[in-house]
């Protein structure tokens, strides 16, 4: 288990508070709650996007909390998966890799894996710009875990998807964090994503509580 | 990551008020302000653009109900009408200036001519932004209208203008805000009569070298903009935009609007051209004079698409813009044109050579504000989340700007960069500001036509003309070298 504690967001005449949360360090953890109750922004805070003086994130020996945002070595796929309009899938997924050091040979073997377990032959010399929705998450699932990340952040990664491309986004993803051995978290509002891909599973209103702060 | 975002912040802030700080440390307040000269300078700013922005939002909505009638029906009717309105914003003012003092003759120097030359010059952008904005308001009721049996008339008076009315307050003062600050045209046609706020305080400091008055009424300006622009932020509406044409709501009367002031335009300008073709004789008192400024206005124009380009550079190396500097940028107002000239004249040596550094950087100073305002902002800020994941990824700042941002940017960045290259090249009242002498074809041109050599002035506005268009198609042409290697 990894352990998040003391998080403290102040944001938009609110405070977010989690005291401490345990999340799993295998398979697919996922947070769920109501659309607005804080799920992402305490992403967000995990990634370093937030300001969260005090904040905790032990896993094993190291502090994530307290390391910059680039060495914490961590993939993210945002709802809206974000790729670099101008580079093709391939070009998205192998900067992702050079940025994290990752040797030619090493990249050529995990991107044949990965993209095989994706299906991204078909379409990797696209410009992510003319990419399906489909194809687009999973560009932006296998740039996350080229780099072999610590942990792997998942912000409602489906919900753009047409709900028939959601259930094969879901196998998908249960395939590869088996395979590739990445702890992942999940924020999602959608119990379906619960239902076919949860480990375990946090409320938001059993960790996280929210005040509202007076002006 | 984190200092250079902070050094590059700081060093932007500290950039775009220095004009403010230079004036403020040299200078100070003046006890003994006239304040029936303030009263008369603000009064002529207010009435003239006031009535200007009147009439150019009158010319504008009428101008608008033509680009809707063409919307969906006619699409290169449309795109051409587009281009037609846009003209005045891309001509250099002179050319448009020269156009119109060509075309009414006697020409009424003062307030009239101010409003005139200012309601011509805007009227097209005013006619897009209504059409935009209608777009954006009317689609939701418009077929409901229609089923119900609305005249066109009626839909606009009953439902159409009440919906945008908020829009097109905005748009007033918007308008409002850009011809109080106007320089280049009341300098020119205010005559003695139509002295603006803008154009006391240069002469206070041209004239008789009173820094202090000048400081003060800059800053009496400001704050009559910053009031301006308090009312401008109470928001657009928007609703839901629904795929449906308003070309029903549209009228060719707007069409024909556009194509009679244009075509006049033309005429008008091209009776000018000819009258000075038959003068084309006493250029050869000029002698190589006219080349060396049409080289100087070039140069002048590569300096500043360089300066802009530069300076693009390192703001997108911030990469996530701070809020605070986001905030700074979206509601700066440079002090007035001519102050910020003349902050940039105490700062740098006389030599006519420092002109090359002033004028380019007076272009910078005066025009990022705008520009990022006008969507290159927002460009920047759409690329946060990419940015931000590749933060994650663990790439550095300069990789990030190399790979991410500024293969985005490029584009947009040099098409600003380029239209205010373009800017550079046709400018004479910054230009007459901070260079000692007539070196640059504007500056040539103003000349003339403050000497009512209107035939001469013509005929070198129309150089004028090829010389920014060259400026132009060079910044699109390496646009289009550059989308081409990206294909390939």
């Amino acid at each position: 288990m990894s352990t998040v504690e003391n998080l403290k967001i102040n944001k938009s005449g609110f405070q977010l508070t989690v005291d401490r949360w345990e999340i799993l360090d295998e398979g697919i953890h996922v947070l769920m709650g109501a659309s607005g109750s804080g799920k992402s922004t305490i992403l967000k805070a995990l990634m370093g996007f937030e300001q969260t003086p005090g904040l905790i994130w032990k896993m094993g020996d190291i502090n994530l909390a307290a390391l910059p945002i680039d060495k914490k070595n961590l993939g993210v796929v945002f709802q809206t998966w974000d790729l670099f309009p101008h580079m093709t899938a391939f070009e998205n997924v192998q900067f992702a890799a050079k940025v994290r050091g990752i040797s030619a040979d090493e990249f050529q073997t995990r991107w044949s894996l990965i993209s095989q377990q994706l299906k991204m032959t078909e379409f990797s010399n696209t410009i992510s710009e003319q990419l399906s929705g489909g194809e687009k998450q999973r560009t932006a699932l296998a740039r996350a875990i080229i780099g072999k990340p610590r942990f792997l952040l998942l912000d409602e990664p489906f919900s753009a998807l047409d709900a028939d491309l959601r259930s094969e986004a879901r196998l998908m993803l249960k395939e590869i964090v088996r395979s590739q051995k990445i702890p992942t978290l999940l924020v999602t509002h959608d119990l379906d994503d619960v239902k076919y891909l949860s480990d375990k599973v946090t409320q938001m209103a059993d960790i996280a509580s929210v005040v509202r702060l007076k002006k | 990551m984190f200092n250079t975002r902070v050094v590059l912040s700081v060093a932007t802030l500290f950039l775009f008020i220095s004009p403010f700080l230079i004036l403020l440390s040299f200078f100070s307040f003046d006890q003994s302000l006239d304040i029936k000269e303030l009263w008369w300078a603000v009064k002529n700013s207010f009435t003239q653009s006031a009535l200007s922005a009147v009439i150019c939002l009158f010319l504008g909505f009428v101008a608008s109900l033509g680009l809707i009638k063409t919307q969906t029906k006619n699409p290169i009717i449309h795109a051409i009408l587009i281009g037609l309105c846009l003209l005045p914003q891309f001509l250099p003012p002179l050319v448009v200036l020269v156009a119109i003092m060509n075309g009414l003759q006697p020409f009424p120097m003062g307030l009239s001519g101010i409003v005139i030359v200012h309601a011509f010059s805007y009227f097209g952008m005013t006619a897009l932004l209504i059409e935009n904005q209608s777009k954006n308001v009317l689609t939701q009721t418009l077929q409901s209208a229609q089923i119900l049996g609305v005249s066109k008339f009626r839909y606009w008076w009953s439902i159409g203008l009440p919906l945008l009315r908020k829009d097109l307050v905005l748009i007033f003062t918007y308008l409002i805000a850009v011809f109080f600050t106007s320089f280049s045209i009341p300098l020119i046609v205010g005559g003695g009569k139509g002295t603006t706020l803008e154009v006391l305080i240069y002469e206070k400091v041209r004239f008789s070298t009173d820094w202090s008055s000048a400081v003060s009424l800059s800053f009496v300006q400001t704050a009559i903009i910053f009031i301006l622009s308090f009312l401008a932020l109470k928001g657009r509406t928007q609703f839901a935009k629904q795929n449906t044409s308003l070309q029903w709501l549209g009228s060719y009367t707007g069409v024909f609007l556009i194509i009679l002031l244009m075509v006049g335009f033309l005429i008008s300008y091209s009776s000018g051209v000819i009258s000075g073709l038959q003068q084309i004789g006493n250029l050869s008192l000029y002698g190589n004079e006219l080349i060396e400024a049409f080289l100087a206005s070039l140069f002048l124009a590569f300096l500043t698409y360089s300066l802009f380009m530069g300076f693009l550079y390192l703001f997108c190396l911030m990469g996530l813009v701070y809020r605070p500097i986001d905030i700074f940028m979206s509601g700066y107002i440079a002090p007035s044109t001519a102050l910020t000239c003349f902050a940039l004249l105490i700062l740098f040596p006389g030599d006519h050579l420092w002109s090359y550094i002033k004028i380019p950087l007076a272009f910078l100073l005066l025009g990022f504000p705008s520009l990022y305002r006008l969507g290159w902002g927002e460009k920047l800020k759409s690329l946060k989340n990419q940015i931000r994941i590749a933060q994650t990824m663990g790439a550095k700042p300069f990789e990030i700007l190399k790979s991410i941002t500024w293969p985005q940017m490029k584009s947009h960045s040099r098409f600003m960069s380029g239209l205010m290259a373009t800017w550079a090249c046709g400018d004479f009242a910054i230009s007459r500001v901070l260079s000692t002498k007539d070196f640059t074809l504007g500056l040539i041109v103003e000349s003339l036509l403050t000497s009512y050599r209107m035939g001469l002035a013509s005929l070198l506005s129309f150089l004028l003309i090829i010389a920014c268009g060259f400026c132009f198609s060079i910044v699109l042409g390496m646009d289009y070298v550059d989308r081409r290697k990206f294909k390939n």
